[in-house]
């Protein structure tokens, strides 16, 4: 636990509000194994009350606004596709999404970004954080501030996970004052996993049992002598790990039957879509997807036709599967970037950074299904209405899933505005 | 470029700072060279025993014992070298205290002097001296810093001088370039600067007063922040091209921040004055003619900048200034804190007037006494350690048996009331201060306007000056124009004569008529020249004189210039002097508002036992055939009521709190406990013996024998473990370091990475290997407790020890590893009690 015993204040109200917050967390604890470990797929009305969930798709690199979510006619600017019409009348994506543009009417799309800064990194601590420091370390990014908003204490898996490829991560460092507690814990897509959540080479179960037994043993003996709620917390991460090891398979997508793998195709980005619907049907707070590569200075065209229509068919499908389970009314989907392509095509037929007008796509989850926000002129060099950035996103993600993003975390006695507090929400964007 | 602050005034070490009285006013504080009265003859009370004097004033519980003595060596061990003690340890203390069980109290003070004085407390306490600047920012190696810092430590240097010495490097002297970390780490970004520099060295969080005053705390205002952050905003990232981006730190002579509020949108922009909280602030500044003058190095695109008026290095020396009231509560604090868990003042970066300290009479004390113990950190933290409050145990008292204090509910109203009267006295005495403050305040902005007129007149004549030199400039040039000129014009005339001294040889020999119309041009063109070199030569004297004439003014208006800033410099001495009645006016608000504080803390204190004891008199006087509803309500509230009095006590140092192993700790606690250094000791030792064979001399020097292997160990310990270890159980990079952490990935790799079961594999000289050997299970559980633990295993322990060994003799080398990582595993081994 990040927080400290004490209250500066010395009021016996967060005392007592600080127990049994405490108190809560740890009769979760109570709740062990597996009984509802792959439990089948629940009505949609019972899901509805249930916690929401957001997934982030990171399209890191910098996906192309003209190739994607705001099409162009112009010759100069366009690039060589075609606009496509969707579900929604009037508006139109590009012609490499044609079954994402079956999902328009679950979907909304923000054309009116400027954020001012174009290189990678820096951009990518903007987007994330809903600041305009460029430091990476200096405030949570969504997923831990979303951990930390949807946190429920009988919740047996991090709420914050980032999936990769293959292999096992660790860590993320970008929870920042709220905690390690609240930062992504990476999993793999391939070989399914956490790491370390398989015994030890040599350990039989029944050492393994012998050995908690005594550690349980040795922490009862130290816990009549002291009371503190931090040395709970600290004995109740083993028995979260216990739980966590014995979900193991919620992170293998080959339990899915065949025909559901196929559909999502053999790509890293379909198993990576596949991994992150196991994983939202769990209701993990925050999942997030993070393809690698668009960044595309040379040869724009050619990459994107692949890319993006390597994105469109799981994207859609996830979100179609979403819909199905009654999961996407409590899902916030967002596909983001850290900034756009310039309208100028360079001399190797690429496009550079740009973020002086440029989008993204949201889904699910209150917003406003089929709403436009923004545009830009003809060519797309300029916003020309209704102009926002990253941080009035940062809020709308946050109020789009009932978190009041105006308000304040309280950690250890230092208050921290969830969202910056100079801006607000695109209230029109909220369903 | 030279490390030391670059400045006119001062040298580096603070006995030579004499002119600083020209920046601080002639202001000695009262309050920081304690009572006047004071007796200078060593009577004089130690730290230890006014902290504990000052503790035991305001606790009114039943008296709490001392940690026992397992307790205490295991504590002290993780606070001054970062591990637990050794079973080799352990039993000598043990062999100790036996000896003389009466000298208990000496023999502690004695174990707390011999680690303090041990290589292995330098290299721990860099760490968390690394910790507390860094945060565990890295672009100049962690391993360079913490090196850096240990060498400090080992030397034995000040504390504060350390401080000056990393708000001051730049990078560009080797032997101190760990030191610039602490800036370079942040890339040179002024706001992260100004941030750091507030919590920090100040204990102050400005974050919110970037944009705005502080909505929250209404003693943060933008002022103060923009005050920092010019101090700053001049400094920045240089990369050399030529030796690979090697980052260092540049700055510039000029710019001076302009700020206005976000909620203000037509706001007038102010411009920021160098300045710290408690009227600390840069009044008289040189005034360059330009910026030839200004630079040492002149800014180019690669070429580092130094200016000859540093305001970074004025902050160095300005922000950790013994006078400096927040700097000294700060950094006293902060080693509160690093031994006591909680500071006096919490969360450590937040000192201000809504977030009081638990007790600022001891605030005031610990900030004292550091100044006064010359900022030695072993000093300090041995008398911190010598204190009972440290040495208190972290066991709950039992109070079912403890009757309340002397007098009961009735004399703590009592007390309640003289508290009142108290309160009310200060309150007028504040009202005063305050007055006295917004006078001080007001009569020091009048002399600023004085200065900032002159200032504007200064301006205005370097602008003048400007314009002069360009004229002069204009002229000089002219001049050059009239003498080249004049120049050309000889050389025609001289070449026409040339000419014309040919043309009569050839007349001699030819006379004929071309040849005589010839010279004749010549002669018409000599003539010309001639006359134009006249014209030519008449215009000098007159642009010669012109030249003149505008040096003359440059040369005027330079001494007026000069003179304007030295006026102005005297008018500085008005604000100097000003500014010293507003830090005095503070500093007395200051004291009132710590006494203030501490009626209030005392209010709060007297209600709660109040609160407590009401309570259980209501829980008692329940009939027996009461509804048990009702008494099941009544015992939540006494449960409610006991809880918060016995945090209210631990809050307030009574009872010692249970602490978290930071990073360091635990990976200092484990790898000792399983005594991976032991093979890599015997392997050093080896070494020696083999290397010195020939050296007799050198071969039996025990102490650099010791500090050979000492190395030996802590390059081990970091590359096997402490690396992995430390990360895991610390708060990410730029987070404050000072909380809890317990996630769900620590538990999975004690439990099942392959490193940790690696480390539990039986290897010559660690614990799984030397308890293998060892037959009686009594002497198993001895020799595993006191190794992980340090203490010496209960009845049931040793039992339940015996029973697994002897249930499964077939898996015994298991059995002992299940056994260790148990009590690795177990929260006893991850806190501190």
């Amino acid at each position: 636990m990040q927080e400290q015993h004490y209250r500066p204040c010395g009021d016996i109200e967060h005392l007592l509000g600080r127990r049994q917050f405490m108190g809560d967390l740890l009769a979760g604890a109570g709740l062990l194994a597996g009984s509802s470990l792959l439990a089948s797929p629940v009505g949609a009305a019972e899901v509805a009350k249930r916690g929401k969930s957001v997934v982030v798709v990171y399209l890191n690199g910098g996906i192309s606004q003209f190739e994607s979510w705001d099409p162009k006619s112009s010759l100069e600017t366009g690039g060589p596709f075609k606009a496509l019409p969707t579900t929604v009348p009037g508006i139109h994506i590009s012609e490499l999404l044609p079954h994402t543009a079956k999902q328009m009417h679950r979907m909304a799309l923000v054309r009116s970004l400027n954020t001012k800064q174009d290189d990678h990194g820096l951009a990518n601590n903007l987007v994330r954080s809903g600041r305009m420091t460029q430091s990476a370390t200096e405030y949570p990014e969504l997923g831990a501030v979303v951990a930390k908003g949807l946190e429920r204490a009988d919740f047996p898996l991090p709420g914050h996970i980032a999936t990769m490829p293959a292999g096992v991560g660790g860590r993320g460092n970008n929870a920042a004052y709220l905690g390690p507690r609240y930062a992504s814990v990476t999993v793999g897509a391939e070989k399914g996993g956490v790491a370390n959540a398989k015994l030890p080479d040599g350990m039989t179960v029944t050492a393994d049992q012998r050995r908690h037994d005594w550690r349980r043993f040795a922490n009862s003996r130290f816990r009549d002598k002291v009371d503190s709620v931090e040395i709970d917390a600290y004995t109740q991460t083993y028995e979260q790990a216990l739980r966590l090891i014995e979900r193991r398979e919620l992170f293998d997508i080959t339990r899915e039957p065949t025909k559901v793998q196929d559909a999502y195709g053999k790509s890293e980005l379909g198993k990576q879509f596949l991994l992150a619907r196991r994983l939202v049907e769990q209701e993990v707070p925050f999942v997030e997807i993070q393809p690698g590569g668009w960044d595309f200075h040379h040869n724009n065209f050619e990459f994107h036709l692949h890319y993006v229509s390597d994105f469109d068919k799981p994207f859609a499908l996830f979100l179609e599967e979403l819909a199905q389970r009654g999961h996407l009314d409590r899902t916030l989907v967002v596909v983001m970037t850290e900034f756009g392509r310039t309208p100028r095509i360079n001399t190797g037929y690429g496009r550079d950074h740009y973020s002086r007008a440029w989008s993204i796509a949201l889904a699910g989850c209150g917003i406003k299904h089929g709403a436009v926000i923004g545009k830009t002129d003809a060519k797309g060099i300029d916003v020309t209405d209704r102009q926002v950035d990253h941080r009035h996103l940062f809020h709308t993600y946050l109020q789009a899933i009932g978190i009041n993003s105006s308000s304040e975390f309280d950690i250890a006695g230092r208050k921290f505005p969830i969202a910056d507090p100079a801006v607000g929400p695109i209230k029109e964007l909220l369903a | 470029m030279d490390r030391a602050p670059r400045n006119p005034w001062f040298g580096r070490a603070w006995s030579r700072v004499v002119p600083c009285v020209l920046l601080l006013g002639s202001l000695l504080l009262p309050t920081q060279s304690g009572d006047a009265a004071e007796p200078k003859n060593e009577s004089r009370e130690s730290l230890a025993t006014q902290i504990d004097r000052i503790v035991a004033k305001s606790y009114r519980g039943p008296e709490i014992p001392l940690a026992t003595d397992f307790e205490f060596l295991r504590r002290v061990y993780l606070d001054l070298l970062g591990r637990g003690p050794t079973v080799k340890e352990t039993d000598a203390f043990l062999v100790r205290l036996r000896a003389k069980p009466s000298d208990s109290q000496l023999i502690r003070s004695q174990l707390i002097d011999e680690l303090l004085d041990r290589e292995e407390f330098s290299r721990y306490f860099a760490k968390v001296l690394d910790v507390l600047f860094t945060e565990r920012r890295e672009v100049i190696g962690m391993l360079e810093f913490r090196n850096w810092l240990r060498q400090w430590l080992e030397e034995r240097k000040p504390l504060n001088e350390l401080c000056t010495e990393i708000l001051a490097a730049d990078g560009s002297d080797e032997k101190h370039r760990p030191a610039a970390a602490f800036f370079l780490n942040r890339n040179a970004d002024p706001n992260q600067m100004t941030r750091d520099v507030g919590r920090i060295f100040l204990g102050r969080d400005l974050q919110c007063a970037q944009c705005h005053d502080h909505p929250n705390v209404d003693d943060y205002e933008q002022a103060e922040y923009f005050g920092i952050f010019s101090f700053v905003n001049r400094t920045y990232l240089f990369t050399d091209a030529k030796q690979g981006n090697k980052p260092y730190l540049g700055e510039k002579a000029e710019g001076n921040p302009e700020f206005s509020s976000v909620f203000k949108r037509q706001a007038a922009k102010t411009v920021a004055q160098p300045a710290l909280p408690m009227a600390l602030a840069l009044d008289s500044e040189p005034d360059f003619l330009d910026a030839n003058e200004a630079y040492i190095v002149k800014p180019e695109k690669e070429q580092r900048a130094i200016p000859r008026y540093s305001r970074r290095q004025q902050l160095a020396v300005l922000a950790t200034h013994p006078e400096n009231e927040l700097f000294n509560r700060n950094l006293a604090n902060r080693l509160w804190a690093i031994m006591m868990g909680t500071g006096v003042v919490h969360p450590v970066d937040m000192h201000h007037s809504d977030n009081p300290p638990v007790s600022a009479e001891l605030l005031r004390l610990l900030a004292e006494e550091l100044v006064r113990c010359r900022y030695d950190v072993r000093a300090f933290l041995r008398e911190v350690a010598r204190s009972r409050t440290y040495q208190q145990s972290v066991r709950t008292p039992d109070l079912r048996n403890w009757s309340g204090p002397v007098g009961g509910v009735q004399s703590l109203d009592h007390e309640m009331a003289k508290l009142a009267a108290e309160m009310k006295g200060i309150e007028t005495q504040r009202q005063q201060a305050e007055l006295a403050l917004s006078s001080a305040t007001k009569k020091l902005a009048s002399k600023q306007s004085d200065v900032a007129k002159q200032q504007s007149h200064v301006y205005a004549a370097k602008k003048e000056l400007q314009e002069l030199s360009g004229q002069r400039n204009t002229e000089v040039v002219k001049l050059a124009e009239i003498r080249t000129r004049q120049g050309k014009a000889q050389d025609t005339i001289v070449a026409l004569q040339a000419t014309l001294k040919e043309l009569e040889k050839v007349a001699q020999l030819t006379p004929d008529e071309q040849v005589k119309s010839l010279q004749a041009t010549v002669n018409t063109r000599l003539t010309t020249a001639t006359q134009t070199k006249q014209a030519v030569d008449k215009e000098l004297p007159a642009q010669e004189k012109a030249v003149q004439q505008a040096t003359k003014r440059v040369e005027e208006q330079r001494s007026r210039v000069l003179a304007l800033a030295s006026r102005k410099l005297a008018w500085t001495e008005f604000v100097v002097e000003a500014r010293g009645g507003v830090r005095r006016a503070q500093s007395q608000l200051l004291q009132l508002q710590d006494r203030q504080s501490d009626v209030e803390q005392q209010k709060l204190q007297l209600t709660t036992l109040s609160d407590w004891l009401t309570s259980r008199e209501r829980l008692r006087s329940i009939p027996t055939t009461a509804d048990a509803a009702v008494v099941k309500k009544q015992k939540t509230d006494f449960d409610l009521k006991q809880t918060g009095l016995i945090e209210k006590w631990r809050r307030g140092y009574a009872i010692q709190q249970v602490r978290g192993l930071n990073g360091e700790q635990m990976g200092g606690a484990i790898y000792h406990a399983l005594e991976l250094d032991q093979p890599v000791r015997a392997k050093a030792f080896a070494e020696w013996e083999a290397k010195h064979q020939g050296d007799a001399k050198m071969k039996n020097d025990a102490a650099k024998r010791e500090s050979h292997v000492t190395t030996a160990v802590a390059v081990n310990f970091w590359d096997t473990l402490e690396k992995d270890v430390m990360r895991l159980y610390s708060a990410p990079a730029g987070a404050p370091q000072d909380g809890f952490i317990a996630t769900v990935d620590q538990a999975l790799m004690i439990q099942n990475a392959p490193s940790v079961h690696t480390w539990l594999k039986p290897n010559p000289g660690t614990l799984t290997h030397r308890v293998a050997a060892i037959e009686s299970p009594n002497e198993v559980a001895r020799q595993i407790y006191l190794a992980v633990l340090a203490r010496l295993p209960e009845a049931e322990e040793t039992a339940l020890v015996t029973k697994l060994l002897n249930e499964n003799p077939k898996e015994r080398a298991a059995i002992l590893q299940e056994l260790v990582w148990g009590l690795i595993a177990s929260a006893e081994f991850r806190f501190s009690s």
